[in-house]
């Protein structure tokens, strides 16, 4: 489904992601996982569109996307969310999810000044799909509540649930379970494997190994930006190249 | 009241048009551009609407529809270009722009052999044809527009747009087609308040569409402030109103009207109307009812 074939980023003399190549089947759950500074979150620019490539090329359902504009790859079935919370600060949690909603929409500013029936009927549609997604990410208490208020956890399930309003067939979540604490990592690894048993494919940069284990069945690990390893996530664990990336290199006694 | 709409009249119908070009700002600074090509704007809607009425003789109505689009049009192949860049470097670029028609105006007349703009002496003789009643439904349609914009699907994506260009885009959003939309919608805005200015003050000055004219159109954003759209149109108001209500300080008039601004930015940094106030208001009745 996504393809990445010797993906490269140079950023001036660093190259932050180096001829990377991996795939994510349809309705896997992929981990993403390495030490910080790896090119983690620089991959997922470059797949979500927000960055482009300095080399190789990444196909998603077969379309080369590595030189698409972000609007477009969103469009396409890719969503995101991000490491560093970006909500809409200000806006209500369903205000945020509404905005996901933008690509189901048609009505444009004249349906809106000429009150057409058919932008009321649009606007119910669009805040009853996105009712929806709140309340299924167990957030309806708070949906009239200032999104930047809450805490961190909850805003990041505001974030997927803004990514899942634009219907995507890809979920690229970045670092998710990061400001939760065990319980709330739990429910949200039940989260993505409903998601997945829904036939959604996710993308997911994490660094807790016990939510990798839970979610994950194919994990991808990068450090210095190039791929070490590659496996199941009980392979992964078990790997010296991984330890050694984490921890360190044993020393002789 | 006759003798107030005497004395006043004139300034209420100024208060109007200054509103119209506050909404016209309203438009590129609520989608996150700092645009100051507004000045140049009325300008064409101005001349255009002015040289109908003049050399013409087409209805008002006509005359002012075809300068605000001919200002649309300008803001269309403008915002191609200069909506690709950002920040200050886009405030940089509009204002070139508003040099750029300020010296067509000028120098149009001796480069074409017309005598159509006037030169540098500006256009004369304009009838006085905006009423009252022109300008308040105007400014009445332009309000209903605003509301039903915050509330439309078009709305939301250009306050995404401000908040977070990249998190829009990864929305879906084509960013960049919004941008234009706003932009033309405020020089259409800002060609119509040209318009009737022209035929309110019966005369038109090539360099009074200068860059002191589009600090004062920003004046009236950051006065009345920019998370609502009543913010702008407040600030407008009180601006234009404020040298008038002034006038019995004599020469110290220019002195206490700008020590009035600078508190306001000093201690209302988001400008006089922020909708934070009654938001807290309305969750303190949830808190309330809980």
């Amino acid at each position: 489904m996504l393809r990445l074939e010797q993906v490269s980023r140079q950023f001036g003399g660093l190259a932050a992601v180096s001829n990377v190549s991996f795939d994510v089947e349809q309705g896997q759950v992929v981990g993403l996982i390495g030490p910080n500074g790896a090119g983690k979150t620089t991959l997922l620019n470059l797949v979500s569109g927000l960055d482009k490539p300095t080399g190789g090329m990444i196909h998603f359902k077969g379309q080369p996307i590595h030189r698409s504009a972000a609007h477009i790859i969103s469009r396409m079935g890719i969503a995101r969310t991000y490491q560093n919370i970006r909500l809409f600060a200000g806006m209500s949690v369903l205000e945020n999810v509404v905005i996901g909603t933008h690509t189901r929409g048609r009505t444009g500013l004249l349906d809106a000044l000429f009150l057409l029936p058919g932008y009321r009927r649009e606007e119910r549609t669009l805040r009853t799909l996105a009712g929806e997604l709140v309340a299924r990410l167990g957030l309806e208490d708070f949906s009239a509540t200032a999104a930047d208020t809450l805490s961190y956890g909850d805003q990041r399930r505001v974030e997927l649930a803004r990514a899942l309003a634009t219907s995507p067939s890809l979920l690229l979540l970045d670092e998710p379970s990061a400001g939760m604490n065990a319980a709330e990592t739990e429910r949200l690894g039940q989260v993505v494997l409903d998601l997945r048993s829904q036939g959604l494919t996710v993308l997911v940069v994490e660094h807790d190994m016990a939510f990798i284990s839970q979610v994950c069945d194919h994990v991808v690990v990068l450090n210095f930006g190039q791929v070490i390893v590659q496996g199941t996530p009980a392979a992964i664990k078990a790997d010296p190249l991984v330890i050694e990336a984490y921890l360190g290199k044993a020393q002789d006694a | 009241m006759e003798q107030f709409w005497a004395a006043y009249g004139s300034v209420v119908q100024f208060v109007l048009i200054n509103m119209i070009l506050a909404i016209s700002i309203y438009f590129t600074l609520n989608t996150g551009l700092l645009s100051l090509a507004n000045a140049g704007f009325m300008a064409i809607g101005a001349y255009v609407s002015a040289v109908l009425t003049l050399r013409a003789g087409t209805p008002l109505v006509f005359n002012l529809l075809a300068g605000a689009l001919t200002a649309a049009l300008a803001g269309f192949l403008l915002g191609l270009p200069v909506l690709r860049l950002r920040g200050i470097y886009l405030a940089i670029a509009t204002i070139g722009f508003g040099e750029i028609i300020r010296i067509i105006a000028i120098n149009f007349d001796k480069f074409t052999g017309l005598t159509l703009l006037g030169g540098a002496q500006g256009l004369s003789g304009v009838p006085k044809l905006t009423t009252l009643p022109m300008l308040l439904i105007t400014l009445a349609f332009l309000i209903f527009l605003l509301i039903q914009l915050q509330r439309s699907r078009t709305g939301r994506a250009l306050a995404a747009i401000r908040q977070d260009e990249s998190v829009a885009a990864t929305m879906g959003i084509h960013v960049f087609a919004y941008k234009v939309l706003a932009f033309v919608l405020g020089a259409f805005v800002a060609g119509l308040a040209g318009g009737f200015s022209a035929h309110l003050t019966r005369y038109i000055d090539p360099n009074g569409y200068g860059f002191d004219h589009v600090v004062n159109i920003l004046a009236f954003a950051i006065l009345g402030g920019t998370l609502h759209w009543s913010g702008p149109l407040l600030g407008a108001a009180i601006l234009t109103a404020l040298p008038e209500s002034l006038r019995f300080l004599k020469e110290y008039r220019g002195i206490v009207n700008g020590v009035i601004i600078v508190l306001v930015i000093l201690y209302l940094p988001y400008g006089l109307v922020n909708p934070a106030w009654f938001r807290r208001k309305t969750k303190g009745v949830t808190d309330a009812q809980a």
